[in-house]
């Protein structure tokens, strides 16, 4: 069994999907496939330094992710496929197809093996302290060097890129 | 669905809401929203920040930002990593001052201080206003706008007073208290302008360049000019100074100066206000009326250049007005000061009515609430110019009146009593009236409130309308 199909099992045990909320149009629901740029999260296989955190602002661009029954997938919110949608952008429900799922955020990649996350999807996105520090946990234990944004408790809901520094998971 | 959509507007401000316009929506909706140091979000429970108004978040944030906000969960507001850590230090270092300094200032500990100006950490937004506050930001814009609104001039000016062989020197204690007194009054002018009771009666004065020989002739004619705009009887008593500037809605923030300090003026553009001292010669109710009146001579009728955004009077200074002894300015603006108080004809005909030099002070000074050295100058000043000087150099402190309790009672006022006793005295006042206006009328959260009024929302929900029976029942 892979590292990340191990890690998110053990996920999803814990945190059961979310429906997603109505969308604002058809687009919205039209699913990605791989042929169209979507990626399926595999295992690490390089080394990494942990280095100094990654600071990045609100508006650099982002890869979106979601934990969905089997896998878990990710696109950049800016690309090709999103591009011809009614938003210009891919929203999480383009990686669901509009189907329930168990979490889902942003990320980017600060090397090949080192990644920095947040839970900024309004849809799926985790709805407390444990589930931020559990999804972001699992990632780690895909065999990447992480980075999270944690999880702000005076708004009640995750930090998102550009909010703060990250810190390291340990 | 398009971002001003009537089906947008229902998802940010709820169903409840009417009208065609954000601001409509928003002055309707029941909503609040919530933020913490980077994040706006709607209001959800289990959110441990301060909650805000429909209205109020959207003047501070602006619509696309809470629509995003309502779309996405949450929208980072802070303008950049480096806030608010860089603007809270360089206030700092602006005023010159060490976060020791600050920390005793704002009630916060050091180590909390030096973790806020860290860049890219978080602390909680309500630790961070009161930071703001004390360092004379704008609370509100804190993170969201690089430095927060700071007047850097006004800073400059304070951080210039701190140093040796200053006419004024001030201390850090003192800068800090000027520097929130400056946050107090922009506050205050701001909920003058959003609840529409900005007076227009201030804006009827024009700085006047006047400072000819002789000063003191320039500074009773200001006076008899101030009574006739202000529509005042030429004559009459002031009953209170305090209610007089109140009415032209000028800010007058009460604080503790020590005992050097008689008042200060702030002004820069449209944010201007006074400052009086708590402490010292003042604590004499006339001598305070005095200070007020000296301090309303600076604001109405110095020209900016003069004041330099900060005008500090120190007590030696205004006693040495009084016998002339001090530059132009100063000299104007106490001749203004007593004549507005006790106007020359009413001093006239008070020595026309005869009786001797003592019964002539006393009732000087217990008709127009004046103390007895000023009298003495004045009454002294005006029979002079008249061509029949009353002698008033023997008469000894101990043969005149003292204020007596309907004086110290209007003006006084909230320094003596207020209905809830943690909020700190310099934010008593009409401040606190516009405050409670402002939650009454759905402007502000009482979150918000309690932020400014520095007390806990629940001794102050419970409050709102003594609070505006007390001091601001005229705005009602």
């Amino acid at each position: 069994m892979s590292q990340t199909k191990h890690a998110f099992d053990r996920f999803r045990s814990v945190y059961p999907e979310k429906v997603c909320p109505p969308v604002d149009n058809d687009d919205q629901r039209r699913e990605m496939a791989v042929s169209d740029g979507l990626g399926i999260w595999r295992d690490s296989l390089g080394a990494y330094a942990r280095g100094a955190p990654p600071e990045l602002e609100k508006d650099h661009p982002k890869i979106l992710w979601v934990v969905r029954a089997d896998d878990v997938a990710h696109a950049p919110e800016r690309c090709t496929f999103g591009a011809k949608l009614e938003d210009g952008i891919i929203k999480h429900s383009n990686l669901t197809g509009g189907r329930p799922a168990h979490c889902g955020g942003q990320l980017v990649f600060v090397e090949e093996s080192v990644i920095v996350i947040d839970g900024g999807s309004g849809r799926y996105g985790p709805r407390s302290k444990d589930e931020m520090t559990a999804v972001a946990r699992s990632f780690r234990n895909t065999g990447y060097g992480v980075w999270s944004y944690g999880y702000d408790e005076e708004n009640a809901w995750p930090f998102r890129i550009g909010s703060r520094l990250p810190e390291w998971v340990k | 669905m398009t971002i001003l959509s009537q089906e947008a507007l229902t998802r940010v401000f709820g169903t409840e809401s009417v009208g065609d316009t954000a601001e409509e929506r928003a002055a309707t909706s029941t909503r609040q929203f919530v933020r913490g140091q980077a994040q706006l979000s709607p209001e959800r429970p289990g959110a441990t920040g301060p909650r805000m108004t429909a209205t109020w978040a959207l003047k501070q944030f602006g619509y696309s930002t809470l629509f995003q906000a309502v779309e996405e969960g949450a929208v980072v507001v802070n303008s950049s990593l480096d806030e608010p850590a860089r603007t809270l230090r360089e206030q700092r270092e602006r005023l010159e001052l060490t976060p020791e300094q600050v920390a005793k200032a704002s009630g916060l500990s050091t180590a909390e201080i030096r973790r806020a100006e860290t860049r890219g950490t978080i602390s909680p937004i309500r630790r961070l206003q009161v930071l703001a506050q004390t360092l004379g930001l704008d609370d509100e814009q804190l993170s969201v706008q690089p430095n927060a609104g700071a007047d850097q001039e006004l800073a400059v000016r304070l951080r210039t007073l701190k140093h040796p062989g200053q006419e004024v020197r001030l201390s850090p204690s003192l800068v800090l208290k000027l520097a929130e007194a400056a946050w107090t009054i922009a506050r205050q002018n701001y909920l003058a302008k959003a609840l529409a009771n900005n007076s227009p009666r201030a804006h009827q004065f024009e700085v006047s360049n006047d400072y000819g020989t002789p000063v003191w002739q320039r500074g009773y004619d200001l006076a008899e000019r101030a009574r006739h705009t202000l529509g005042l009887d030429p004559v009459e008593p002031i009953a209170s100074v305090r209610t007089l500037i109140d009415s032209l809605s000028i800010p007058l923030i009460q604080a503790e100066m020590g005992h050097s300090f008689a008042g200060a003026t702030i002004m820069n553009g449209v944010q201007r206000g006074i400052v009086v001292n708590t402490h010292g010669d003042n604590q004499n109710v006339w001598v305070r009326r005095m200070t007020l009146c000296h301090e309303l001579g600076h604001l109405l009728w110095d020209p900016p250049a003069r004041l330099l955004r900060l005008h500090v009077d120190r007590y030696d200074t205004l006693r040495a007005a009084e016998t002339g002894g001090v530059d132009e300015v100063e000299a104007r603006a106490n001749a203004f000061a007593i004549a507005l108080l006790a106007p020359r004809q009413a001093v006239i005909k008070i020595v026309q009515q005869g009786g001797d030099a003592r019964a002539q002070l006393a009732e000087l000074m217990l008709r127009y609430g004046i103390g007895a050295t000023a009298a003495k100058h004045h009454l002294a000043n005006v029979t002079r110019a008249w061509g029949a000087e009353v002698d008033t150099s023997g008469i000894r402190s101990g043969q005149l009146p003292v204020p007596d309790d309907a004086w110290q009672v209007s003006e006084n006022w909230t320094a003596d009593y207020f209905p809830i006793k943690q909020v700190p005295v310099g934010r008593r006042g009409r401040f606190s009236g516009l405050v409670a206006l402002a939650v009454l009328r759905g402007l502000i959260s009482s979150d918000t409130a309690a932020s400014w009024l520095r007390v806990p929302p629940s001794a102050l929900e419970s409050q709102l309308d003594n609070v505006v029976e007390l001091t601001a029942r005229d705005l009602m």
